[in-house]
Parts: structure tokens; C-alpha cells; sequence
């Protein structure tokens, strides 16, 4: 891990299958859900979905919407930035690297407490996201919205992928969906046309002869 | 790059292919089955349905056995019944891409036939063997390629085994959908045990029976006696395209090899043929045998058969000839008077002699006393001549060919039952094996009489005598199951009734898979052949009765004859010939 990547925040608490982490970056914005996020656990490197963003709320934000009628958008910003509680992001665990091997697999220890997190470049993504092993992880957890997040991880997929090569990505990942989902119709369906969306807006896709 | 290809070369990378395995060929993979019943095979996502028709060889190799297997249906399936109900949008092209070939996919079943072990094959020397075991989940399954088919049908030509015993293989078409493959059939193993021909009007029944003459004549594997009911087979024939050419008959492919023998000179000379003999046949020489076979035409009662055979014990050789004169009856004061004589109700002697008398009307049969046709036909045969005999204007009436094929079938049967007895005490006698041809043999071998025809004999005897049939038939339900059970070759073209296609798998392993191959022939030009003669059943596109074949038999075309003939002459120093035939 290269030290010199900004620290998007530290583990707040975590677990075998996930851990959330207080956002406290006050100048960027917090990433995206289905976002690829990694933190290190020993001598390996945990890899992580983002499926949740929390922005709770203190006593300073509860006195002034109490106390004011209208806002200045400065005070707005200035509130966000100098808030007492960090958004609370929380994260899938999907894989780990050990020994410059990635794994598809939950870790076999959490991340500690206070670990800094930081976000994957589009070549680790590529990397991480090549098999489609994690999709098991993610349509069996019950705590996050999986179908929702295993739509915005595979286009987050598709999307670091070299130039001509998301679509045949999109179509690998939805034929495993296919395997994984052969039981359950309509689940699969209300994935793969969720990405379908998204396949028809990377670029007109050749005519494939029906049979 | 293309999107298509790419996707496909992505998801290639993702699955893990044992190496070497050539994906080009490759169907699917072996998910269910069993010996008795066949294999259930999941086509791959990129494999089409359309593309693989019934018929079709494939192979399944595991790492000591090479599997053949025949297509024998095809089937739609799914991953989730649910589909069914409600489909998917296959109009958005991302989604069908998906889900065509994983959620819903094709099926195919698998016949196992035959097994090569891999030793045998690196050997060189690959020995077809029945399946005894199946492939194990998951073999991955390929369309046989050409030298696969090879191995199990053997290439064109005559080998001759480490036993120093020749066999001859005949190219009889090619496999569905596959290029520069001849299949071949066994013509030693052919003419061994009675073979069929089978297929509805139509779809080119007596094209195929010539192309398997041909190829017996041309290897001299056994001698033929063709009944040739419609002149089709001696001299020139004509296809049934709608646009109708003329075809060479086996006489003409094979001068000095054929002879034809004809019942109706006059008609034989207007087709253009040069008869070798004319068949006569006098009354005296008609037994009662000759005619029970005809009683299912002929419409006679089981008490009318009787009659004859009092008839001919009481009058000799002469028996036909007499009941049918008047003056000769006059000796026993009429009809009646014979009634009386022999016992017999004058009303079924009545009878008998209306239906015997309208033998009279075939020219064939002479009131004197004529050559012996059979023995004729026995000189050539035994001289390695094959004889058609036409049946000219005779062929249109089932009364003239049945009375003419039994007459001379049990004849020539006996005498080769005889040279056969002799053959064990001297060699030398052993005659020539004899293929008889016949037409509408459900005829011969109707249930009601096959158990007491010659023909029905012949076929169950396999080749104790050297003698075996080649029958000719739309009806094979009309064939008695006995006699069919004993068909060891069975060429099948298309056939429509239930019954004719039960008929003709009867004894038939895998005879339920077999049917779905069979429904699916084209009308014209395809063929199922089982049997004895090829290693497994084969669907063959069947050879081209054309120039091509007949420059293959050995024809020599017109205008090549006279070219060479010419360059003959000016060899020997000759003068050119003003015109040659």
C-alpha cells in the first residue's frame, strides 16, 4: 500500500464479513456506493465493498436547524466541514490479498480499530474485480441492499476495465448471475436488467443472431 | 475487436478448458444418462440448436476410450421452469446474450454406439468395439471428425485381414453435414444374411438398391437374381425428379457382367435393351407350390389350394395343362365328372379353373414344351453372371412377378441346396453366393405365407445354402416379424407409417432413439442404414447415381470409348474407323 494515497478515514468498527469506517475528509467527496475500498490486516490487504454512507447527526447540527429560519450557504459549508461526527461508511468485505495472490474470499481477521482506509486505483479494481467469485458474498448478506450493490460493484468493474473490454465483462458477469441465480427468475432478472441499462449506454452493441 | 468475439475469448479465459481440447469441434458436456437409455448432453453457450440435426456422429473422448455416439434428438431446455412462464426480453440484445445458452440452453440425446480404446488408436489400429459403459459427468462432447468416422466405418476399398479373409467396403454416402467422409458398408457382411431396402414411394428405394448391386457386381462379392418388376435395373431406368433423366442400368455399367433375361422380348427391345434370353415357362412345368403363394391374389380358398395338389397327384406333371383344356376334361366326362373322380366339391373345381384360367393370359407360359429357364439362369449365375430379369409389361400384374419369382426362386434354391450338400463331400461344387432381388416383398413375405415360401425359408436360413435376399419394400409392416428379425442389413430411406418404422426396428437396440433419426430424413437422398453390415446405424446422405459413379464403376463414356478406342487402333497401326458405337 502506498502511504502516499490519501486516507479516507479509519475503521470505526468492524467484522469478519465487514467493517464501517468514519469518513473525515473534509475537502473530498466520500466514495460512491459499490466503490472498491482496501485496508491492511497484518500482512494482507483487505478488500471492500461500499454499500452504506450514514451521516448522523450532533448537537451543533440539531441547534441550528432548531434555531435558524434561513441559512447562509457559507455557514452550510462551514458546518459540514468543522462537524463533530464523521460520516459513517460501511463496507463488504469480498477479498484479500496475501503473498500477491487475491483471494475472493472473507478475510481471516477484521480490520483493527482506527486502520486507514483508502480507496483502490482502476488497476487494483481491475484486478480484484476480475472473477466473479464475491458475488456469492454479496447476494447471501442479508445487511446490505445486495442486489443494489452488486449492479453498482459489476459496473464499477466494467468501468475500469481497457478500452473494449466492458462489455464482454458485463456479459461474463451477467452468465455467472445466471449460474448463481438459476433458482431464483426473478431476482436475476431485476439484476441483469439493471445492467442492461448500463450495457446499451457503453456503446450499440453488435446484432447477435437469435438461436 | 468485436464485441461478440471478445466476449467469447473473455469468458474462454474464464473457463478452464482441459488442454488440448479443441473448442472448434466441441458441443457441450455428458450431465445425465445411461447405457440402456442414452446421454443427456448440455450444449455450450455458443452453440446453436439449428446447427446439429439428428443423424449427426459425435464423439466423446475420455482418457483411455474414444465414445461414438449418434445425435438422436434434440430438445429446449432450462435452468428454471419459471422461464417458461415468463420469458425474458429477448429483444434487448444484452439481455438474450445472457441468457441464451445459460438460462435456457439446448439439449441434445446421445446414442452411445461403438468404443475405440485410445492404445488401439495410437496403434493405428483402432477396433470398433459395443458400448458396455458410458463417459463419465462432464465429458466434453465434439462433432466426430473425419478420421474419427473412418476409424469406425473403414475406408473405401478391399482389405484383406491378418486371417488373410478379404472384405470389400463400399461407399454407400456421406455423413449429415460433413465434407470429404465416405461412409462405407461391409459388402462381404451384406451379402451374409438377407438384406432390405425400405422406404416409401418415392424416396429413391430402387436407386439406392442399384448403387448396392452395383457395388456388389463391381466387387465380385457375391452373384445377383433380380427380379426387376418395373425394368429398372438391366437396362436404363429414369429418376423421379420432376424433371426425368435417364439412367444407366447395371448392364450397362457392367458389360459381360449382367446379363438380362426377360419375360416380355418385345417391350425389352422397344427400351432399348438386347435381352440375352427370353423366360418361358411350360404348363407342365407349374407345381401347386407355384401358385399357393399366389392365393392372396388370386383370391383362392384354403379348399381350391387342396384341389391343385389333388389335381397333380392324380394327373402328374401334366395336372395344369389338363384341367384347363376342355377336350382334356372331356376324358373324365367334364367337371363334374372330375369332381366325382377325386372326391372334390364340383363347386370348388368350378372355381379353381375360372381363377387358374386367367394364367392364360400370360404369353410367358407355353403350352408345349419349352427350354429350362431355371437351368439357363443357374449357368449364368454359376459363371459369376449376374442376371435382371425384366419383367416387360408383365410387371404392371403382381400375379405374373409372384408366380414367376416363386417359380424360379424355389428352383434355383433347391439346386443350391444340393450343390451346397455336394460341396461338403467335394469342394469344388460349393456354389457361387446368390443375393435375390426382390420387389413388393411384402408380398413374398406376408405372415399368411411366409412361414411356407421359399422366400420366407431363405431368409431364415441366414447363408446356409449361399443364397440370401435383398428385398425391396414401402410396406416392412407387411413383412412377417419373424422373416424380419432375420433382415441382418436394414437401408432405410423415409418412411411415414407408425407400423413400417416399428417393423423395421424390430430387434433393433436403441429402436426408440433410432425413430426420431429416422422421422427426420429428408424424403429424397437420405438414408438409415443398421445391420450387420456397418459397424453402427449410420445416417448417410447416399451417393450419386451419376457419371461420376458410373466413371468409378468402371464406365467408360462414349466419347471417351471412342478415343481410346481410336488411340488403340493407331497403337496397333490400324486405319480409324469410321464410326464407332
Amino acid at each position: 500500500m502506498n502511504h502516499a494515497d490519501p486516507v479516507l478515514g479509519r475503521v470505526l468498527r468492524s467484522s469478519t464479513t465487514g467493517y464501517t469506517f468514519g469518513f473525515s475528509q473534509a475537502h473530498t467527496q466520500p466514495p460512491a456506493f459499490g466503490a472498491l475500498v482496501k485496508t491492511a490486516v497484518g500482512d494482507s490487504h483487505v478488500f471492500g465493498l461500499v454499500y452504506d454512507q450514514r451521516v448522523m447527526d450532533d448537537a451543533l447540527v440539531r441547534q441550528i436547524v432548531a434555531s435558524s429560519d434561513s441559512l447562509s450557504e457559507e455557514r452550510i459549508q462551514d458546518m459540514r466541514m468543522r462537524r463533530q461526527t464523521p460520516i459513517e461508511i460501511s463496507v463488504l468485505s469480498i477479498g484479500y490479498e496475501q503473498g500477491g495472490t487475491i483471494y475472493q474470499l472473507l478475510p481471516p481477521h477484521p480490520p483493527d480499530a482506527l486502520q486507514p482506509i483508502f480507496a483502490c486505483t482502476p488497476d487494483e479494481s481491475r484486478r480484484v474485480l476480475t472473477s466473479f467469485q464475491y458475488f456469492r458474498t454479496v447476494l447471501d448478506n442479508m445487511e446490505c441492499p445486495s442486489e443494489e450493490l452488486l449492479v453498482a460493484s459489476i459496473r464499477h468493474g466494467a468501468g475500469c476495465q481497457p478500452p473494449g473490454q466492458a462489455q464482454p465483462y458485463l456479459i461474463g458477469a451477467g452468465r455467472e448471475l445466471t449460474r448463481l441465480l438459476a433458482h431464483d427468475h426473478q431476482r436475476l432478472d431485476a439484476i441483469l436488467r439493471r445492467l442492461a441499462d448500463f450495457f446499451n449506454a457503453t456503446h450499440s452493441l453488435p446484432e447477435v443472431p437469435y438461436g | 475487436m468485436d464485441d461478440t468475439n471478445s466476449a467469447d475469448a473473455f469468458l474462454h479465459a474464464l473457463r478452464a478448458q482441459p488442454p488440448g481440447e479443441d473448442l472448434s469441434a466441441r458441443l457441450g458436456q455428458v450431465v445425465a444418462g445411461s447405457l440402456s437409455k442414452g446421454l443427456e448432453v448440455r450444449l455450450d453457450a455458443d452453440r446453436s440448436l439449428e446447427d446439429l440435426a439428428v443423424g449427426r456422429y459425435v464423439v466423446m473422448r475420455t482418457n483411455n476410450r474414444l465414445f461414438f455416439g449418434m445425435i438422436t434428438d434434440v430438445a429446449l431446455d432450462n435452468t428454471n421452469p419459471a422461464f417458461e412462464k415468463t420469458p425474458p426480453d429477448f429483444s434487448n440484445p444484452f439481455l438474450r446474450q445472457i441468457y441464451l445458452g445459460n438460462s435456457v440452453f439446448g439439449r441434445i440425446h446421445i446414442s452411445p454406439m461403438l468404443m475405440l480404446d485410445e492404445t488401439d488408436i495410437a496403434a493405428g489400429q483402432p477396433v470398433p468395439q459395443p458400448v458396455k459403459t458410458i463417459p463419465g459427468h462432464y465429458t466434453p462432447v465434439a462433432t466426430a471428425s473425419a478420421e474419427e468416422v473412418a476409424y469406425v466405418f473403414g475406408p473405401e476399398g478391399e482389405h484383406v485381414d491378418e486371417a488373410g479373409a478379404k472384405a470389400h467396403y463400399f461407399h454407400i454416402g456421406d455423413p449429415l453435414d460433413m465434407e470429404n467422409v465416405k461412409i462405407t458398408l461391409n459388402l462381404e457382411r451384406m451379402v451374409e444374411r438377407s438384406s432390405g431396402v425400405f422406404g416409401k414411394s418415392g424416396t429413391g428405394k430402387t436407386f439406392l438398391s442399384r448403387l448396392l448391386l452395383a457395388g456388389i457386381i463391381q466387387n465380385n462379392v457375391a452373384v445377383n437374381l433380380i427380379f426387376d418388376m418395373h425394368n429398372e435395373y438391366g437396362w436404363e431406368g429414369s429418376t423421379e425428379h420432376h424433371i426425368q433423366r435417364k439412367v444407366k442400368g447395371l448392364q450397362q455399367l457392367f458389360p459381360g457382367k449382367v446379363a438380362i433375361f426377360t419375360l416380355d422380348m418385345s417391350s425389352s427391345r422397344r427400351r432399348g435393351a438386347n435381352p440375352d434370353y427370353e423366360v418361358k415357362i411350360s404348363y407342365d412345368q407349374i407345381e401347386p407350390e407355384d401358385i399357393e403363394m399366389l392365393s392372396g391374389v388370386m383370391n383362392l380358398s384354403e379348399a381350391q389350394i387342396g384341389a391343385m395338389y389333388v389335381l397333380r397327384d392324380r394327373m402328374g406333371k401334366a395336372w395344369l395343362r389338363t384341367f384347363l383344356d376342355d377336350g382334356a376334361l372331356e376324358a373324365y366326362e367334364g367337371l363334374k365328372g372330375l369332381a366325382k373322380e377325386l372326391d372334390q366339391p364340383p363347386q370348388t373345381l368350378a372355381a379353381l379353373r375360372r381363377k387358374l384360367d386367367r394364367l392364360r393370359r400370360f404369353d410367358f407360359i407355353s403350352e408345349e414344351r419349352v427350354d429350362d429357364s431355371v437351368s439357363r439362369i443357374l449357368d449364368y449365375l454359376q459363371r459369376e453372371h449376374h442376371v435382371v430379369l425384366e419383367f416387360g409389361r408383365h410387371g404392371s400384374d403382381l400375379r405374373a412377378y409372384l408366380l414367376i419369382a416363386n417359380y424360379l426362386t424355389r428352383r434355383i434354391h433347391a439346386r443350391y441346396v444340393k450343390l451346397k450338400e455336394a460341396s461338403f463331400a467335394d469342394p469344388s461344387y460349393e456354389p457361387v453366393p446368390l443375393v435375390i432381388t426382390i420387389e413388393e416383398a411384402h408380398k413374398f413375405l406376408d405372415p399368411a405365407v411366409a412361414s411356407e415360401t421359399i422366400f420366407g425359408t431363405i431368409a431364415r436360413e441366414l447363408r446356409k445354402y449361399n443364397v440370401t435376399l435383398m428385398v425391396v419394400d414401402q410396406r416392412p409392416s407387411g413383412i412377417d416379424s419373424e422373416v424380419m428379425s432375420q433382415i441382418g442389413t436394414r437401408v432405410t430411406l423415409a418412411l411415414d407409417s407408425e407400423d413400417d418404422i416399428r417393423a423395421v426396428f424390430m430387434g433393433v437396440r436403441g429402436a426408440s432413439e433410432l425413430r426420431q433419426v429416422l422421422a427426420g430424413l429428408d424424403t429424397q437422398g437420405q438414408a438409415l442404414i443398421l445391420g450387420h453390415a456397418v459397424p453402427m446405424p449410420v445416417v448417410v446422405q447416399t451417393r450419386r447415381y451419376d457419371s461420376e459413379f458410373y466413371r468409378q464403376m468402371g464406365f467408360i463414356e462414349g466419347e471417351t470409348l471412342q478415343e481410346r478406342a481410336a488411340q488403340d487402333i493407331e497403337e496397333l497401326g490400324g486405319k480409324r474407323p469410321k464410326r464407332l458405337l
